[in-house]
């Protein structure tokens, strides 16, 4: 009963909030930007779309899908503590459990409707403007790309929901939530980029004199230890596994008219970023319920 | 006597150190407004968050409306409305929106939650701003919804924590009217507050607390029966010389103390004649205060917690 009734006020608020508004106008203002600049260098007629509007759509999804997770997330909690919102609906009769299970279907619509919705209309406009054909294997495609960003924004939520939890103001989990989002996203690739040069070395140089093949491999390995380690720090953000995604199912449909990859095959190989996204929320959701669920409004 | 709510050694005791509420055995009769009146941090917040079922607590047990506070606490909340301290309401929806968000919470389908709201509102008399946003209210219109909230369920039982806090006197006024009629339709009413002179009369059963125990509970008048019998005038003198003498002399009007250097007589009645007699027989005395102890609600307090 309780739960209905928490689900279909936070939809409410959910989509008529500042903060949703503000984030579909930065969504806009970034697509139409782009499309602007691609029009401006004239746009070339595609058959295939899907690879490259994947590749470029990808980047704003995986911003825009952690932003989303911080944005509902820091507060869900902590605001409605700070508000003395809280004590006024618990002390109606509902369980604590209802309301935050509430909250989070909430904005499990949210996400999914706003990322779903916003990717086939910018594939319907992509497609509009490059022209090219959508066959249902694309959809497929885009559909598993905006189920990734679902995820995506779902481990972002989880983490902002536990600092809210904790929180007895909604500043303080939105601190932290934005140090987390700021240094996955922008720091770690930088973090991961020192930590690849401290353990590959620099670049190989003086190799002038050295034999063209015995050069290459020298460079081919030390591409190799470089990218390993860059790429194992990467992995400790989840927007590492949600590139990964999009990178595979873009590649796998760059070379689907050799047909070198079948996309069941694709799927095969992405599937354990998708349990990674899937674990995060699995863990830390159950982790924040129970422990608001357990605590004691003094 | 018909209970409505009943406690027996109830505790809470935060992080295994800070006794809250330390074996409180409370008792309170349907149809009574029972002031819970005590200091900040008395335990007075607990103990309704205890109550309601929003605190579990450490030992005891304890019935409201005959319902379990641990293990029926659903149940109380359907049944009592709740106003808690520090509460706040959604600013960005209006006051019937708020209202009508409360009202589904506790069940009441949208039509018949419709019709409550808009009575509610008509009680606390917000009915001309209920579609104002909360955010342009003043405090006494958010203490007045909080009210309207509480009375949604059309609760048996209300209990209402420091519901005075930040209404000017006119609200406080129009509060403790609207409290004497919500009792004369049957309902009962708990309220908690440290601020004495301002509910202490529309209460009429009173319940003490100092840190985590009840000093004492029961209907004020048999409380001021108690108290009563200690109405007395109190003199205090200074002697410059002659004390012994002027002791001496004071005893065989009532009971005395020395206090700081001063003499304090207590006296069951006006004894200013007999005094003033002592005066002109003895030199160098000065009365430094003269005071009546009454039985007001604000003295009972003071007797039972500093003198007790």
């Amino acid at each position: 009963m309780g739960f209905t009734v928490v689900l279909k006020k936070e939809l409410r608020d959910m989509f008529t909030s500042k903060r949703f508004i503000v984030l579909v106008v930065v969504f806009l203002v970034f697509y139409i930007a782009g499309f602007f600049y691609l029009a401006s260098i004239g746009l070339p007629q595609i058959r295939n779309p899907i690879p490259f509007f994947l590749s470029s759509y990808g980047r704003v999804l995986s911003l825009m899908a952690s932003l989303l997770g911080v944005a509902f997330g820091y507060d869900a909690i902590a605001g409605e503590r700070e508000r003395g919102t809280l004590r006024i609906v618990l002390a109606q009769p509902i369980y604590r459990d209802s309301l935050a299970l509430g909250k989070l279907a909430a904005f499990l619509v949210l996400t999914t409707t706003s990322i779903y919705a916003s990717t086939f209309i910018s594939l319907g406009v992509f497609v509009a403007g490059f022209g090219g054909a959508v066959t249902d294997q694309d959809i497929i495609r885009v559909s598993l790309v905006a189920l990734a960003a679902v995820l995506l924004s779902l481990v972002y939520y989880s983490v902002s929901l536990l600092f809210s939890v904790f929180s007895k103001k909604a500043s303080h989990s939105a601190m932290l939530s934005l140090a987390v989002w700021i240094l996955l996203v922008a720091v770690l690739p930088l973090i991961a980029t020192m930590v690849a040069v401290s353990v590959a070395g620099p670049p190989p140089r003086g190799l002038r004199g050295v034999p063209q093949k015995q050069r290459a491999a020298i460079i081919k390995e030390w591409s190799r230890r470089f990218n390993q380690a860059r790429s194992t720090v990467m992995k400790i953000s989840p927007n590492t596994f949600f590139e990964m995604i999009v990178f595979t199912i873009v590649r796998e449909a760059a070379s689907q008219s050799g047909k070198t990859i079948p996309l069941y095959e694709a799927l095969s190989s992405i599937a354990p970023s998708y349990a990674i996204l899937a674990i995060v929320p699995l863990v830390l959701l159950p982790v924040g319920f129970i422990i608001f669920v357990r605590q004691e409004e003094k | 006597m018909e209970l409505v709510v009943e406690t027996k050694n109830l505790t809470k005791v935060y992080e295994g150190k800070v006794v809250a509420v330390d074996n409180v055995d409370l008792k309170v009769p349907k149809g009574v407004i029972a002031g819970l009146i005590g200091h900040n941090g008395a335990g007075k917040t607990t103990l309704i968050s205890m109550l309601v079922g929003l605190t579990l607590p450490t030992k005891g047990s304890g019935k409201v409306l005959g319902y379990d506070i641990i293990k029926e606490s659903l149940k109380i909340r359907r049944k009592v409305g709740l106003l808690p301290e520090g509460f706040g309401f959604y600013d960005h929806m209006t006051a019937h929106q708020n209202l009508l968000y409360l009202a589904e919470l506790n069940g009441i389908k949208r039509e018949e939650a419709e019709r409550k709201v808009v009575e509610v509102l008509k009680i606390v008399g917000l009915e001309e701003q209920k579609d104002l946003k909360v955010k342009a209210f003043s405090r006494g219109m958010k203490q007045r919804l909080g009210i309207a909230q509480a009375l949604l369920k059309d609760p048996q039982l209300l209990i209402l924590d420091e519901p005075t806090v930040g209404i000017d006197p006119e609200g406080a006024i129009g509060f403790k009217m609207l409290m004497k009629r919500l009792v004369s339709e049957g309902k009962t009413i708990i309220l908690s507050t440290h601020l004495l002179h301002e509910l202490g009369d529309v209460c009429d059963y009173i319940i003490l607390m100092k840190q985590g125990k009840i000093l004492t509970q029961g209907f004020l008048k048999d409380l001021q029966k108690e108290y009563e019998e200690r109405k007395g005038y109190v003199y205090e003198i200074k002697a410059r010389r002659n004390a012994e003498k002027l002791s001496e002399e004071l005893r065989k009007i009532g009971e005395v103390e020395l206090k700081n250097g001063k003499i304090v007589l207590k006296c069951e009645k006006d004894s200013t004649e007999e005094i003033n007699s002592v005066f002109k027989k003895i030199d160098g005395l000065v009365l430094e205060e003269f005071r009546v102890i009454e039985p007001s609600l604000e003295n009972l307090f003071l007797y039972y917690y500093y003198e007790r």
